[in-house]
């Protein structure tokens, strides 16, 4: 079964290293505008959310493709680029709804989350691991986990403090 | 010294040699521009630039086998127009005769006739073609129709020339060499200002910038200045390899000839060929993308989503999933603090 990366934000303490990383081991340049996952900041509220590419199921992007160079990839459960055909129109850029694709005007090539074929650093560099990567099947399970564990706290929160008046 | 022997004798030198020094001017003009411009293919490198050159010339290129009619026509009107003036028997005589005392086998004369013919009829259909069809006429100059003209003409004195067919006519019968060889070196003088030229068609070209990316000698460029994509390109560095026309997602480019005297000293110049509205995001009003393109992506993909460029898409998403999740406590105020703090690079 695909593995799918779980972003969980309440964790994230917006470091950034996951961009880093992202675009060091890509194209080996220590520069953020490079990464394929980037966070989004409200310094204000203290909101970080990172953004990566959702790998859809019925992807825009590949409808999108003039060329058909974007195909999904069900063994790795990711949308892939094949640079070999890619001609560089950013018709993916365009559509994206998430804005997860950018472009390179330094190598003509579209930025694209490609799971690091099935190694994302930004998991193994993530600390708190906000960023995670699990089973495909498992992000309802872990997600629902987290709400279930969150629920009981609240009520012994709640008993707690009831108790106290 | 009449006009005929001035022909024959010093113009033919003057033409001949104009013709070897603008080829070797042209060639330096070509090499510098490719040397100093040549940092985009770096992976690549300038042996796959030159390599590129005159790719478009071969028949089983992406670019040809899109139209391969028009391009078999093509193939056998530039395969005509080298071997016949250079396997005609007439022409050898002349060179045995004159002081070089060249000689090469000749091309069967019914065979150049018939080579002849087949070229003038292609011209023909060439120039009807550029008459008839809107979209060419409308896109083309009286300097392309001349082009075709002149490539014609001393293919046709030639062969009036080789049967005698107008010789009883008064004027034509008496003058049909001079017309033939100064047609013939005016053809050589225009080949010395021919460029390639691409275009792109402004109906289906949606601005994707795909040709610029893939041109491997930089010919093409695209700047994106405030709201406009400006298209240009640099005629002495355009090799012909046809990646902009087979690259084409809309089959929009083309490559075509271009006389311009002018354009031979200007070396490094650009020129602009299209320009093209480019959308701007709703949110932060930066321009991201072509408004052409975007609106065909909107006919695969129609969303409110795809308004806003690609970073502010990124912030709204953020901003829907926090909205949609458990720990957003007090809507009210928070959206407003979302609003006003959105980050957008």
């Amino acid at each position: 079964m695909a593995k799918a990366l779980y972003i969980d934000y309440q964790k994230c303490t917006g470091c950034r290293l996951c961009e880093l990383v992202c675009a060091v081991s890509h194209d080996g340049i220590s520069n953020p505008a490079r990464s394929r996952i980037r966070v989004i900041k409200w310094e204000a509220e203290g909101l970080y959310i990172p953004m990566s590419c959702q790998q859809c199921q019925e992807a825009p992007c590949m409808n999108v493709c003039p060329v058909k160079a974007i195909s999904r990839d069900e063994e790795m459960g990711r949308v892939y680029v094949d640079y070999d055909v890619c001609i560089g129109c950013r018709a993916c850029v365009g559509v994206c709804p998430f804005g997860a694709m950018s472009f390179n005007t330094i190598d003509k090539k579209v930025l694209k989350c490609d799971l690091c074929d099935g190694d994302p650093q930004c998991v193994r560099f993530c600390e708190v691991k906000a960023v995670d990567f699990v089973e495909a099947d498992e992000v309802c399970i872990l997600k629902s986990r987290n709400a279930a564990e969150r629920v009981s706290a609240a009520g012994k929160e709640a008993s707690a403090l009831e108790a106290q008046l | 010294m009449d006009f005929y022997s001035i022909v024959e004798g010093p113009l033919l030198w003057i033409v001949s040699l104009v013709f070897l020094a603008g080829l070797l001017i042209r060639l330096s003009f070509f090499l510098c521009s490719i040397i100093i411009s040549n940092n985009r293919n770096e992976e690549k490198g300038q042996i796959y630039t030159i390599s590129t050159l005159g790719r478009f010339f071969l028949p089983l290129h992406k670019a040809s086998t899109k139209k391969p009619f028009y391009t078999a026509l093509r193939y056998i009107f530039h395969g005509c127009l080298f071997v016949v003036p250079i396997g005609l028997s007439g022409h050898i005589v002349l060179w045995t005769e004159s002081r070089f005392e060249w000689d090469w086998t000749a091309l069967p004369d019914t065979w150049a006739d018939w080579m002849t013919l087949i070229l003038l009829g292609f011209a023909a259909y060439f120039l009807v073609r550029r008459l008839i069809l809107t979209n060419l006429r409308r896109s083309s100059s009286i300097l392309d129709i001349l082009l075709i003209l002149i490539t014609a003409l001393p293919f046709l004195t030639g062969y009036f020339l080789a049967h005698g067919t107008l010789d009883s006519m008064a004027f034509l019968g008496d003058n049909m060499v001079i017309i033939h060889m100064l047609s013939g070196q005016l053809m050589i003088l225009m080949a010395l200002f021919l460029f390639y030229k691409p275009r792109l068609n402004i109906q289906a070209c949606t601005g994707c910038a795909s040709c610029v990316q893939n041109c491997p000698t930089e010919t093409l460029e695209a700047n994106d200045k405030g709201s406009l994509r400006i298209f240009s390109y640099a005629h002495f560095q355009c090799i012909c390899c046809g990646s902009c026309v087979s690259v084409c997602p809309e089959g929009a480019a083309e490559l075509r000839h271009e006389i311009n005297a002018k354009r031979f000293l200007q070396v490094f110049s650009k020129r602009e060929i299209r320009s093209v509205e480019l959308e701007a995001c709703e949110r932060c009003g930066a321009y991201f993308a072509p408004e052409p393109q975007m609106g065909q992506i909107g006919l695969i993909f129609a969303s409110d989503c795809i308004k806003c460029c690609p970073n502010c898409r990124k912030t709204k998403m953020g901003e829907r999933l926090h909205q949609m999740s458990p720990w957003h406590r007090s809507p009210k105020e928070s959206d407003e603090t979302l609003k006003t703090d959105s980050p957008c690079r």
